[in-house]
């Protein structure tokens, strides 16, 4: 469509919405204990004609047509009610109930099929989950959701409905993060303790997020407490961590700071074994209400990652170490408008990663330091029209800065690493946006959005329809179809066999092209009483997807155009969920069914091919048992089909190019042609809590990963029987690991 | 109490190991690997054009080359003998001499530049085993500037013209007295540093997008080099196989190596590997005081 109809199409739908009479309603929802806002609080009227939710920073605003009963529903906490004649600003708090035990992956909304296609993680669950080291990880609880595919056996990568590493946008406080992980990629960098929301979007894009064509990750932290001042702090085989909160300013503000250091090198070093890797990482969080209408959120987190390995001998020595974090920082102001109709954030960021690699090869020295780093601004605005119209618009503006590899020699190097000067380059991206949230009927609800975005020096907008349409079929069943189209200006060069730290984001100009991916998805979702089932077919269209030419030789890069290829990807499947809670059990199962394809020109004789992480089938079962209110269990079966990759299958002696050797030369498949064997595994965790009523809280988390141990397929090894035969075995990762961790809260 | 649960985790941890699981993967089938080279021939003192004929083998098998005093050794096995090796020309039609097992020479091939010379291969049956198509060039020259010491390393400077309305490929092949490498140890950092710091001479190849106003100016780095000699070889040669030395060039070099990125060979030999080339070099003796 015509991008201009479109808008035109928009905007007659808002004002023909606009001049109904009604009652507007406002307000903050907080935690009646902590004074912590409330994020995604159901809140709608008694008759459930009319809701909302609370927004990231727990504001809502009602329309009612008449005087009504508000009530405000969230899992974990007391229903409350009120009763609501004229027009007023509220601030609600909401009391804490029992039924904060019960589980479940994805909260939904309670009156209506889900629009946007976000998924709420269930924090209470996360805290749950058994996880390798007993280290809890929003990200690999993120993973169970079907739709979301891992990389390796124990690391918190996302890989979303056939898409790569880098195409997702994670939003830590409204700025995004670059890299989030720990430890070559096993432990994402959010401290799970200091986690108050997180949202997923995999599919039906919401107007105010682009940048990334697979997935949308977006997190906030803790205000912390309004009320009083708290200590935890928490201790397990691989890290240990620390967070205090309280008030601060005559209550008018709060304070949160955490941090936390790991010591696997320690650990490993008890057994003989050298693993010289270590992380910390440190959040702090500060908020004021300038006004009743007015607050302030400053949120930093710094955290590096230091690698230092050595190989010596009496006559050699070869030292490596490395230093790579994040450092991000955000400021964002919000205001709620008199008028009782807008709600206006806006957010001013810096967001950085950053490596530095040290290499004393026999004296020869080499120091590579890397950054990639966004100045960015952002204002949204919400805008509650009426019962039946809600709008959300805003802008974004983000520099993104590059310095890939600036090398240093000092001594003697050949060809293969060459002195780099620091090549300072960036971009500009730029995006407004428009959408409009309609309730058509009791039965129909229509999402209408449009974002202009811009990755390049030039004017020209590329236009990203998001379109959604929910219909209510009957009091138990939904359907909700979506078409949504996302543009990615900036790409991260990874090799095609393994993702590092090092590994360099650039940006998508000269001859490089964006990527682009249109999304079609049609969601069926059923709920009775307690269960809780949701099926989605999606097709994903990719263009512009970038990966090496083959043979890449390159160490240090120069000129990224001369070694990238780009190229189509497909993508499409089925994905199901079910939840189900009655009483002290509960249970969780997730299904995909998926494939995804690449074809470019330059790969694989330009054929198509398999992406390496199309896997057929990812099953995840979780199931949850509460002995009593002080002890429960959950124990959770994976089974994936195996990853893909590209073997030798012969070779070939060819005369090298100055015919005084001969080379052996390799004979592949075609690329990704072949599959690892599937991977299962069963792992468990036992929580034991205190008895309540005390002034403290202590959790002890006992458990084990991959319990019946269970290779999960990682790599090829070629093995020497004793008859001298050469056969091939699949080796991974981890075998079984227990763990145990202990926390406290005060 | 803590270090005791600690160690026995960590115990724990360590000893548990899951079994290896057994793959099998697909093997490719043995095909006619092809090999050429075009060279002036010392002995007979005649221009020689040399085919020689091995089959490609399974992954699992490890048939590295011996190479010893006495030359280079190849496993019999791989070796074509038998065959009849045809190369046809627009003048004429020759067949090679079989030398040594799965060598092929002819002594008399007239060169001709700019034409297409087709190689066929036949069984003792005269079935058509592989055939391959290439294409003969022109002998190119270089203007030699001279030899330059920087630091510990020595230079070598040369000029290439070119013609700059016309595509050209370039093959260079530097032959000098240095130590080859020991067996690959990707696992030993020393081996590693060894193979960063180390000059590494072999071969270049050079396209258009490399000269400037049709000339091409060269700065070969030969490393810490002590001797008084240096040979070198230039050839012109199609695109086709500049691009199977473009992936063995990368295929060769370290980091690709460490990587593990795949490379496919480009190959003009129909149901076989390996490439069918009829480059003429001119080949230089450059002695340094």
């Amino acid at each position: 469509m015509n991008p201009k109809i479109y808008l035109y199409l928009i905007v007659l739908l808002v004002f023909s919405n606009a001049n109904a009479q009604t009652i507007k309603v406002d307000g903050f929802i907080t935690d009646e204990k902590t004074g912590e806002s409330l994020i995604g609080v159901s809140v709608y009227n008694a008759a459930k004609s009319t809701g909302t939710s609370s927004n990231a920073y727990g504001y809502f605003s009602l329309v009612l047509n008449k005087p009504d009963t508000i009530c405000f529903s969230y899992m974990g906490y007391s229903l409350l009610k009120q009763y609501v004649t004229n027009e007023k600003t509220i601030r609600v708090q909401l009391v804490s109930s029992a039924a904060e035990l019960k589980q479940v992956v994805v909260k939904a909304n309670v009156n209506r099929t889900q629009l946007n296609g976000t998924q709420e993680v269930d924090l209470k669950l996360l805290n749950r989950l058994p996880v390798m080291g007993g280290e809890k990880d929003v990200i690999k609880a993120i993973q169970f959701i079907p739709g979301v595919k891992k990389g390796a056996d124990g690391t918190a990568s996302m890989l979303v409905r056939g898409g790569a590493h880098d195409q997702n946008l994670i939003l830590l406080d409204d700025a995004p993060v670059y890299n989030p992980t720990h430890l070559l990629g096993f432990f994402s960098l959010f401290n799970a303790d200091v986690i108050k929301d997180a949202k997923l979007q995999i599919g039906a894009f919401d107007a105010k997020y682009g940048g990334r064509l697979s997935s949308v990750l977006d997190i906030h932290t803790i205000d912390g407490d309004h009320n009083k001042f708290r200590v935890q702090a928490a201790t397990g085989i691989l890290s240990s961590k620390a967070a205090i909160q309280g008030p601060m300013l005559k209550g008018k503000g709060s304070y949160l700071i955490a941090g936390r250091v790991s010591y696997i090198d320690q650990v490993f070093k008890l057994v003989n074994k050298e693993l010289p890797f270590f992380f910390y990482d440190f959040n702090a969080k500060f908020n004021y209400e300038l006004s009743p209408s007015d607050k302030i959120y400053l949120s930093f987190y710094n955290g590096d990652d230091y690698l230092n390995a050595s190989a010596a001998d009496s006559n050699n020595q070869v030292r490596l170490s490395s230093k790579m974090g994040n450092q991000i920082t955000s400021l964002r102001w919000n205001h709620a408008f008199a008028n009782k109709k807008m709600f206006s954030n806006i957010t001013v960021f810096n967001s950085k990663y950053r490596y530095e690699l040290l290499g004393d090869f026999e004296g020869n020295k080499v120091a590579v330091n890397s950054y990639v780093e966004d100045l960015g601004v952002r204002n949204n605005w919400e805008h509650y029209i009426n019962p039946k119209l809600n709008l959300s618009y805003g802008f974004e503006l983000i520099e993104h800065r590059f310095n890939p590899n600036e090398t240093k020699l000092t001594g003697s190097f050949n060809d293969n690493i060459k002195e780099k000067a620091a090549s300072l380059s960036s971009i500009t991206e730029s995006a407004i946006y428009f959408q409009s949230f309609y309730k058509v009927s009791n039965r129909i609800q229509l999402n209408t959005g449009i974002r202009a975005s811009n990755g390049s020096s030039n004017l020209n907008m590329n236009f990203e329809p998001r379109l959604a349409l929910a219909y209510q079929l009957n009091q138990y069943n939904g359907f909700h179809l979506s078409y949504t189209r996302m543009n990615q200006y900036m790409f991260l060069l990874t090799g095609g066999s393994v993702v590092l730290p090092t590994d360099l984001w650039f940006a998508a100009k000269g001859n490089i092209k964006p990527q682009q991916a249109d999304q079609i998805t049609l969601k069926h979702e059923l709920k009775y009483e307690r269960l809780k089932l949701q099926s989605e077919l999606y097709y994903k269209q990719m263009k512009n997807l970038i990966e090496y030419k083959e043979g890449t030789t390159e160490f240090i890069i120069n000129e990224v155009e001369k070694l990238i290829t780009q190229g189509n990807g497909e993508a499409y499947g089925y994905d199901f969920s079910v939840n189900y809670n009655i009483g002290k059990f509960s249970f969780n199962g997730a299904y995909s069914l998926s494939w995804a394809k690449r074809k470019f020109s330059d790969l694989n004789r330009g054929e198509a091919f398999y992406a390496r992480f199309d896997r057929r089938h990812d099953l995840n079962l979780i199931v949850g048992y509460e002995f009593n209110q002080r002890i429960g269990i959950t124990g959770v079966w994976s089974y994936a089909t195996g990853s893909r990759f590209t073997p030798i299958i012969g070779q070939f002696m060819m005369p090298n190019g100055n015919y005084n050797n001969i080379d052996v030369l390799p004979i592949y498949t075609g690329r990704n042609a072949v599959q690892l064997s599937p991977s299962h595994r069963f792992d468990f965790n036992v929580v034991i809590k205190n008895k309540p009523g005390k002034s403290f809280e202590t959790e002890w988390h006992v458990g084990v990963y991959n319990a019946y141990n269970q290779t999960q397929p990682f790599r090829i090894k070629m093995i020497k029987a004793d008859d001298g035969r050469i056969s091939y075995k699949q080796t991974g990762l981890f075998g079984l690991i227990p763990h145990v961790s202990f926390q406290i809260k005060l | 109490m803590k270090n005791l649960v600690l160690l026995l985790i960590v115990g724990l941890m360590a000893s548990c190991t899951p079994e290896p699981i057994d793959i099998e993967l697909p093997q490719a089938p043995s095909k006619i690997v092809v090999s050429s080279q075009y060279a002036y021939d010392t002995i007979s003192q005649q221009n020689v054009l040399l085919v020689v004929l091995t089959k490609s083998f399974s992954a699992l098998e490890n048939n590295l080359p011996v190479i010893d005093s006495t030359g280079i050794h190849i496993n019999p096995d791989l070796l074509v003998s038998g065959a009849t090796v045809e190369v046809i020309t627009p003048q004429e039609t020759i067949t090679l001499t079989e030398g040594d097992q799965g060598m092929y020479y002819a002594v008399n091939f007239s060169y001709v530049p700019n034409q297409l010379v087709k190689l066929v291969v036949k069984d003792a049956q005269n079935n058509v085993l592989t055939e391959a198509t290439t294409g003969t060039t022109q002998t190119k020259d270089f203007e030699y500037v001279g030899l330059q010491q920087k630091g510990a390393n020595k230079f070598l400077n040369y000029a290439i013209k070119d013609d700059p309305n016309t595509s050209n490929w370039y093959l260079v092949n530097y032959f000098t007295k240095q130590q080859k490498d020991s067996v690959p140890n990707y696992n030993d950092p020393r081996y590693i540093a060894k193979k960063l710091t180390e000059q590494d001479v072999s071969f270049d190849i050079y396209s258009d997008a490399d000269f400037v106003n049709g000339t091409l100016t060269v700065e070969k780095n030969l490393g810490v080099y002590n001797y008084d000699t240096v040979v070198v070889a230039i050839s012109e040669v199609t695109q086709s196989h500049y691009q199977f030395l473009t992936a063995q060039k990368r295929y060769g070099k370290f980091i690709n190596q460490l990587r593990g990125e795949i490379i496919n060979f480009p190959t003009n030999v129909k149901n076989g590997y390996g490439y069918f080339s009829a480059n003429n070099p001119k080949v230089r003796i450059l002695t340094f005081n």
